[in-house]
């Protein structure tokens, strides 16, 4: 019986630590995020020339998405960025795209998408951008989740499908 | 109902194992960590002979390029005529921007020269990962002379050719290694475990373990932790409530002591930064391990049923007895021991969680991480181990009579562990029973004679590796076949093996402008290349047969 209890403690003990060192860990890379930085100290105009600092979304949990007109699997994905924002709009999820091109280019893309969440423009500074949201090949497409907290939460390069994002986002939420 | 049960285990544990390896073996979308541009996309460029620019670009496994958007430019503007000169590529039909060409492999351009003596060139060339993603538009900046043409400012290699002979400008013989293998699979569970935070991580490592249990590897450990408790708990009538309890003790211990070796050993192997997997590629060790995999077997078959049992029960006691805290040290013993046994069998995991640990330089994340790995391979054993002393103490026959599958899965194991060992050498051979043989050949010139008196046959020239799994597949599926052997009857057929990369090999890679193989160069009589028809990827005998058929139907 003892050394069942010794046991069981042992276990717990290697949990407790495991997850002390979690959260320590958790805290240090968190508080000063350069990728989360990068993204809220931006002002990009969108398709219309209007200009938008991205830190007006911060508190709220955003999608980051950096794509190009020219990359196909970027456009392929966001047909379910579309659907998600609508599901998700009233609980506080804004969707922000960046697109690596100029507006008369990106234009005719958001209707024949029927996006309907802000997209940006950034056509030279673009790379440097996502350099500094942390893809540093700067391949896309490149999403960033960030929480409420203004915290990277996920990153993703490549595809991001509509159900992996969907339990993404729930579970941020 | 016991031994239905007890077959019933096994089948899961055989069934699981098949799944694990596969899983293993399969290649997974490059989600976590893409590869740089330049280990994807190659170009190079060299001066024709009809005073123009040849252009070469070789594009990775699993990576396509779009045909319009490559593109070039010269500065000064207007110092040649520009009109670059691509084939027709590949169509693919893509459901957003519909019907696009791409050039996937290999692809060759070609450009007019113009008035100007010297001037730059700019190549711009973006594609995309069949894994889904892009890449964003490359720009490589050439230098032109009246015979030379080198790449300028930027990492990549470039051959440079001038009139006649090859010149090697800046070497990468590992740049476009084939995907798949074991270096790329153990990167790719690194990269896998890179990308998330460190619960997940922990998390990953317990999954992972509980799938290796799954796995024939952890079967040795069945017997041993049995025998132990059999030791220790049966030989009464029934069990008790209290046996039962001794046993799951014993489990624990056992377990405990498994998951604590593997941390050890993973923070030992971390700081010292030796590559055990480096190790594990060696064919005495890997036999080493498989001698006692075979022992185990044998023992399982009743060959040392008098003595090796006793011994390992002997053993166990007499440590339980030398050490302090009774029985529990003799698990405790037996557990550490088995975590080195059964080491080299879950190498590819254990491998790639040691890349982990020298990667992060997180001495503790990484001793952590083995632990919860090693404690989810014990889940199950503490199962086996509590339930095996509960059937134990009541009958001795089902194990008796399992134990026959067990040495039977315990010798495959030991095929399988020296795997690296045989499979090579079983491909040669099989090369050598059936379908396309060829003439080896070690240098640049042993080639350059063969095409210099090639007496009016065409040369196919077949670069590979023993590590080149693509390699393998055109042996095995391409070159084996009697339709493709019989086409190339009439070849001269050299094969140059660049497994030992000595100067030889690299020179001569570097004279036909390849990075390794998978490479298959077709010459013409006249010793001409067809450039545009290497095969850098896995052709299946009709595609090869195809890409003959464009071989011959050339002007």
């Amino acid at each position: 019986m003892k050394t069942r209890i010794l046991a069981a403690g042992l276990v717990v003990l290697a949990v407790a630590a495991g997850a002390a060192v979690g959260i320590g860990r958790k805290s240090t890379v968190d508080i000063e995020d350069p990728r989360a930085q990068a993204i809220f100290a931006a002002r990009l105009p969108d398709s219309m020339g209007v200009e938008h600092d991205l830190a007006r979304y911060r508190g709220q949990v955003m999608v980051v998405n950096f794509w190009a007109t020219w990359c196909a699997p970027c456009i392929e994905e966001m047909p379910g960025f579309v659907r998600l924002q609508e599901k998700y709009r009233e609980q506080g999820v804004v969707f922000v795209g960046v697109a690596l091109d100029d507006p008369d280019t990106v234009r005719p893309f958001m209707d024949k998408l029927g996006v309907d969440y802000p997209v940006l423009t950034a056509e030279g500074e673009g790379y440097e951008l996502l350099k500094a949201a942390g893809d540093s090949k700067g391949v896309m497409p490149y999403t960033l989740l960030i929480d409420r907290r203004g915290v990277v939460a996920q990153t993703r390069a490549g595809i991001y499908r509509e159900s992996e994002l969907d339990q993404a986002l729930a579970s941020l939420l | 109902m016991t031994l239905l049960r007890a077959f019933r285990i096994v089948a899961a544990l055989v069934v699981g194992g098949c799944v694990t390896s596969a899983l293993a073996a399969g290649e997974g979308p490059a989600t976590a960590t893409p590869l740089p541009p330049e280990q994807v996309f190659a170009v190079e460029a060299g001066r024709a002979s009809d005073g123009g620019i040849d252009l070469a670009f070789t594009i990775r496994d699993g990576y396509y390029l779009y045909r319009d958007r490559i593109a070039v430019t010269a500065d000064p503007a207007g110092a040649a005529p520009l009109a670059l000169a691509l084939p027709r590529g590949v169509t693919k039909d893509d459901p957003n921007f519909g019907r696009v060409e791409i050039y996937r492999g290999s692809v060759d351009g070609h450009l007019d020269g113009g008035p100007v003596d010297v001037w730059m060139l700019d190549v711009r060339y973006q594609g995309c990962a069949d894994a889904g993603l892009c890449y964003p538009p490359q720009v490589l900046r050439f230098r032109v002379t009246p015979t030379t043409v080198e790449a300028v400012g930027s990492g990549l290699a470039a051959l440079t050719r001038g009139s006649g002979q090859a010149r090697l400008e800046a070497a990468t013989p590992i740049a476009l290694r084939p995907a798949g293998g074991a270096a790329n699979e153990t990167d790719r569970i690194a990269e896998a475990l890179f990308a998330d935070s460190l619960p997940i991580t922990l998390l990953a490592f317990f999954g992972a373990g509980l799938l290796l249990a799954l796995t024939p590897c952890m079967l040795p450990m069945v017997p041993i932790l049995s025998g132990l408790i059999a030791g220790q708990v049966g030989g009464r009538g029934g069990a008790t409530s209290n046996d039962r309890r001794r046993a799951f003790t014993l489990s624990l211990a056992y377990v405990l002591a498994m998951a604590v070796t593997y941390a050890l050993a993973g923070v030992a192997a971390g700081m010292s930064g030796v590559l055990l997997s480096s190790l594990l590629q060696d064919p005495w060790v890997l036999g080493a391990f498989a001698m006692v995999f075979v022992a185990l077997a044998l023992s399982m078959f009743g060959l040392f049923e008098l003595q090796l049992p006793a011994r390992f029960q002997a053993w166990a006691t007499q440590l339980s007895n030398r050490l302090p805290g009774g029985r529990f040290s003799g698990a405790a013993a037996m557990g550490s021991l088995s975590a080195l046994i059964v080491g080299p069998c879950i190498a590819p995991p254990l491998a790639g969680a040691l890349l982990f640990i020298s990667q992060s330089g997180d001495i503790w994340l990484g001793g952590a991480a083995l632990f919860v790995l090693a404690l989810g391979m014990g889940v199950p054993l503490l199962a086996v181990g509590t339930s095996a002393g509960h059937l134990l103490s009541h009958a001795n026959a089902w194990y008796g009579r399992i134990r026959v599958v067990f040495g039977i899965i315990l010798l495959g194991v030991a095929v399988w562990i020296t795997q690296p060992v045989w499979l090579p050498a079983w491909d040669r051979m099989a090369v050598r029973t059936g379908g396309t043989t060829f003439e080896q050949v070690d240098s640049l010139q042993a080639v350059q004679a063969v095409l210099d008196n090639a007496q009016g046959r065409p040369v196919l020239l077949d670069f590979t590796a023993e590590w080149c799994t693509t390699c393998r597949e055109l042996e095995r599926y391409t070159f084996a076949d009697a339709g493709v052997a019989e086409r190339l009857s009439g070849w001269h057929r050299l094969r140059f093996d660049v497994t030992a990369s000595t100067p030889a090999d690299r020179e001569a890679l570097a004279a036909f402008g390849l990075f390794g193989p998978p490479a298959v160069l077709l010459f013409d009589a006249a010793g001409r290349e067809a450039r545009a028809l290497r095969v850098l990827n896995f052709q299946r005998p009709d595609a090869f047969l195809a890409i003959l058929d464009n071989f011959e139907a050339r002007p």
